[in-house]
C-alpha cells in the first residue's frame, strides 16, 4: 500500500451507554478507494462523521498526513464530503455552490471562475452554472455535490451513500463516473455504502462493518475468496454453510466433522474440537447424479427447486433436515438434463474451494 | 366534471368567512373611503390636511419609526430565542414554546399595566438598577419612546419568534455541516448559509410585527409620551374628541394603503410565497 494518508487507531464512539463504533483500526493509502460496507446501523456513518469532524471521538486516535486530526475543527480539516442528500445550498446557484469552498479559501475571482468552469465541465455540467439546485435532476445534483467536494482539491474525499437516492440505472452510470474521476484526479476516497455489489465494483479495498466493528478489511477478491468470518462470507456474495466440529488441522486445511467429514482451507487459529462452519460459494458446487462426483467433499441430497436464470441455473438441494444448499450451474454444463425436482443428487466441491471458519 | 363539481361545492365552504369579512371589514372600509372624500363636504380637503399639516406628518413618521424600531428590536431578541428553541432538547423546547405563548393568554391591557408597574420611577426595574448601583436617580422608562418600545417589543415578540421557529426547524443540519466541511468558519457559515436560509422567516416575522405595530394603540397610549403619538391614537382622538370623521377616515385610508404598499413591495423583492426561489 502507498504511504498512509489517514489512519484510525482503536477509534471508538459511545452514545450514552450504546457503543456505536468500537476498536476501529485502519489506514488508507494515498490515492486509494476504500469502502465501508455493512448493514444498517453498523457504524459506517458515525465513523465517517468522526473523520469529517462532526462527531467527537470517544476513544482512540486519528491522523491525517501524519498529524493528529482531533484538535482540528471540521472547517480546518480540508476533507471534502458528499452528503447523502447532497446538502447543496438551495439559495445559491450551482456555480455559487461550487465556488463556496474556494471563496472560503480566499482565492481570487478569476481563479475561482476558472476552477468552477473546469470542474463543472469535468462532471459534465458545463452549462448549468446559473441554475439553482432545485432546477436540477437527482443525478445532476449528485454531480454538483461531487464537483463542490472536489474543487478545492481536498486531501481526502468522503462519500456517504452518495448514490442511495438514485435509481438503479443512474446509480450504475454514476458508479463508473466516480471511478473515472477517482482514477483521473488521483483523489483518496473513503466511500460508504450498504450495497455490496457497489462496493465490489468500485473499491480498491473494502472494510466490512458489523455492529460497530470491522470484521475484515481487504481487496474485493480477497473478501470474496477468503472471508475471515461467517458474517463476511454471508454478507459478501452468497454462501452455503455447513456446521460441524473441527477434528483435524494441518497445512492450511481443516477437517470438519458433521453429518459427514469435509475438508476445507482454514486459518491457523482454529482449535481442534471447536465448533466451526464450512462456507462454500454456490458456483463452486458441482451437481452430480447420486453417489457420483470425484471431488474431496461430497454430500447427498434431494433437489427441491430449480431456478432458471438464463445463462445459469440454480439448484436448491436439501442435504439434511437443517441444511439446504444452493448450487449455481452454468447453462453450458451438460449431463444434468434428467435432474428434476425430487431427483436424488450429490453435490461435490474441492477442498480449496471451501473455507472452514470459526462459528461464533 | 366531478373535479369541477367538487371545486364548486368546496367553494361554498368559504361563504361564512366571506360574509363575515364582507360585513365587518369590506363594508366599513368602503364606508371610510367614501367618508374621507365626503365629510364634511365632497373633495380632497381631508387628504390635503393630512399631508399638509406638520403635526399629522409627524404622527405618520412616528408611526413608521416606532413600528420599524419595534420590528428591529423584536428581530434582535427573537432570532436567538427561536434559535435556542430549535436547538434545545425536547423538554426544554416545549418549555420555551410555552414561555413565548404565555403573553397570548393575558390581555394586552393587563400586560401594559404590568409594564407600568415595572417601569415607573419607583418601580421594580429602577429599584433594581439603583440597588446594584448602576444608576443613582430613577431613570425615565415611561411616557417616552423607551417605554413604548419596551412594551411593544415584548408584545410583538411571539409574532417574530414563531415564523422564525417554523423556518429554522426545517433547515437541515447538513447545510451547516456542509458549510463547515467546505472550510467556512462558524461565523462565515452562519452569515453565508444559515442566515440566508432563515430569510423567509425573517421576512414573514418582520412583516407581521411591522404591520401590526403600524396600527397599534393601547401600548403607545399608556406607555408613551406626547411625542410618541401613533396614527391609531390620532384617529381615536379625532373621532372621540372632535367628531372629525372625515379626517379620521382619511388617516385610516392612508394607513391601509401604506400597509398594502409595503406588503406588496416586500412580497415582490423577497419573492416569499409560491414562487419563492427556495
Ligand atoms: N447521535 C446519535 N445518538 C445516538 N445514537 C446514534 C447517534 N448517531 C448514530 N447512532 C446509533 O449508532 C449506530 C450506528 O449508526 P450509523 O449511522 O453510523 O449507522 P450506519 O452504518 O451509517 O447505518 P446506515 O447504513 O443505516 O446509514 C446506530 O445504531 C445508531 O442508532
Ligand atoms: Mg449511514
Amino acid at each position: 500500500m502507498a504511504e498512509p494518508i489517514l489512519t484510525l487507531e482503536a477509534v471508538r464512539k459511545v452514545f450514552g451507554k450504546f457503543v456505536a463504533v468500537d476498536d476501529v483500526t485502519l489506514s488508507i493509502g494515498r490515492g486509494e478507494f476504500l469502502t465501508f460496507l455493512g448493514p444498517s446501523g453498523s457504524g459506517k456513518t458515525t465513523t465517517l462523521m468522526m473523520v469529517a469532524g462532526f462527531q467527537s471521538v470517544s476513544g482512540g486516535a486519528m491522523t491525517l498526513d501524519g498529524k493528529p486530526l482531533d484538535p482540528l475543527p471540521a472547517y480546518k480539516r480540508d476533507i471534502g464530503m458528499v452528503f447523502q442528500h447532497y446538502a447543496l445550498f438551495p439559495h445559491m446557484t450551482v456555480a455559487g455552490n461550487v465556488a463556496f469552498p474556494l471563496e472560503m479559501r480566499k482565492l481570487d475571482k478569476a481563479q475561482i471562475a476558472k476552477k468552477v468552469r473546469d470542474v463543472l465541465a469535468l462532471v459534465g455540467l458545463p452549462d448549468h452554472g446559473e441554475r439553482y439546485p432545485k432546477q436540477l435532476s437527482g443525478g445532476q445534483q449528485q454531480r454538483v455535490a461531487l464537483a463542490r467536494a472536489m474543487v478545492f482539491e481536498p486531501r481526502l474525499l468522503l462519500m456517504d451513500e452518495p448514490l442511495g437516492a438514485l435509481d438503479k440505472k443512474l446509480r450504475e452510470h454514476m458508479q463508473i463516473e466516480i471511478m473515472r474521476l477517482h482514477r483521473d484526479m488521483g483523489i483518496t476516497v473513503l466511500y460508504v455504502t450498504h450495497d455490496q455489489e457497489e462496493a465490489l465494483v468500485m473499491s480498491d479495498r473494502i472494510a466490512v462493518f458489523n455492529e460497530g466493528r470491522i470484521e475484515q478489511i481487504g481487496a474485493p477478491s480477497d473478501l470474496y475468496d477468503n472471508p475471515a468470518t461467517r458474517f463476511v462470507a454471508d454478507f459478501i456474495g452468497e454462501s452455503n454453510f455447513i456446521e460441524g466440529r473441527v477434528t483435524g488441522h494441518n497445512n492450511g486445511f481443516a477437517e470438519l466433522e458433521g453429518a459427514q467429514t469435509l475438508r476445507g482451507r482454514a486459518e491457523g487459529n482454529l482449535s481442534i474440537g471447536s465448533a466451526a462452519v464450512m462456507a462454500v460459494r454456490p458456483e463452486r458446487l458441482h451437481v452430480n447424479r447420486a453417489n457420483d462426483g470425484a471431488d474431496a467433499n461430497r454430500v447427498e441430497g434431494t433437489v427441491t427447486d430449480i431456478v432458471y436464470l438464463g445463462q445459469s441455473r440454480k439448484f436448491i438441494v436439501r442435504v439434511n433436515d437443517q441444511t439446504e444448499m444452493t448450487a449455481l450451474v452454468q447453462a453450458n454444463v451438460v449431463g444434468l438434463e434428467s435432474v428434476t425436482v425430487g431427483s436424488s443428487v450429490s453435490l461435490s466441491w474441492r477442498a480449496e474451494d471451501s473455507k472452514v471458519l470459526g462459528n461464533t | 366534471m366531478f373535479a369541477k363539481l367538487a371545486r364548486d361545492r368546496f367553494a361554498w365552504l368559504v361563504l361564512p368567512a366571506g360574509i363575515l369579512i364582507l360585513a365587518v371589514f369590506a363594508y366599513p372600509v368602503f364606508w371610510l373611503l367614501v367618508r374621507s372624500f365626503s365629510d364634511p363636504s365632497w373633495g380632497l380637503q381631508n387628504y390635503e390636511t393630512v399631508f399638509a399639516k406638520v403635526i399629522y406628518l409627524k404622527v405618520l413618521w412616528n408611526t413608521v419609526a416606532i413600528a420599524g424600531a419595534t420590528t428591529i428590536g423584536a428581530l434582535l431578541l427573537g432570532f436567538p430565542m427561536a434559535y435556542s428553541m430549535v436547538h434545545a432538547p425536547p423538554l426544554m423546547r416545549k418549555l420555551l414554546v410555552f414561555v413565548v405563548l404565555i403573553p397570548f393568554w393575558t390581555s394586552i391591557l393587563v400586560r401594559t399595566f404590568a409594564w407600568m408597574v415595572l417601569l415607573q420611577p419607583n418601580g421594580l426595574l429602577n429599584d433594581m438598577l439603583i440597588g446594584i448601583g448602576f444608576i443613582e436617580t430613577p431613570a425615565k422608562f415611561m411616557f417616552n419612546r423607551t417605554g413604548v418600545l419596551i412594551g411593544m417589543i415584548q408584545i410583538m415578540l411571539p409574532f417574530m419568534v414563531f415564523p422564525l421557529f417554523s423556518v429554522m426547524t426545517r433547515i437541515d443540519h447538513a447545510y451547516v455541516q456542509a458549510a463547515a466541511n467546505l472550510g467556512a468558519t462558524p461565523v462565515k457559515g452562519f452569515l453565508r448559509v444559515y442566515l440566508p436560509l432563515c430569510l423567509p422567516g425573517i421576512v414573514t416575522g418582520s412583516m407581521l410585527v411591522f404591520i401590526i405595530s403600524l396600527g397599534y394603540f393601547i401600548t403607545p397610549a399608556l406607555l408613551g409620551g406626547r411625542k410618541d403619538v401613533m396614527i391609531a391614537q390620532l384617529i381615536q382622538q379625532q373621532i372621540s374628541d372632535f367628531g372629525n370623521w372625515g379626517l379620521s377616515s382619511a388617516l385610516a385610508v392612508v394607513l391601509l394603503i401604506g400597509t398594502g404598499l409595503i406588503f406588496a413591495v416586500v412580497h415582490k423583492v423577497f419573492k416569499v410565497g409560491p414562487d419563492a426561489r427556495f
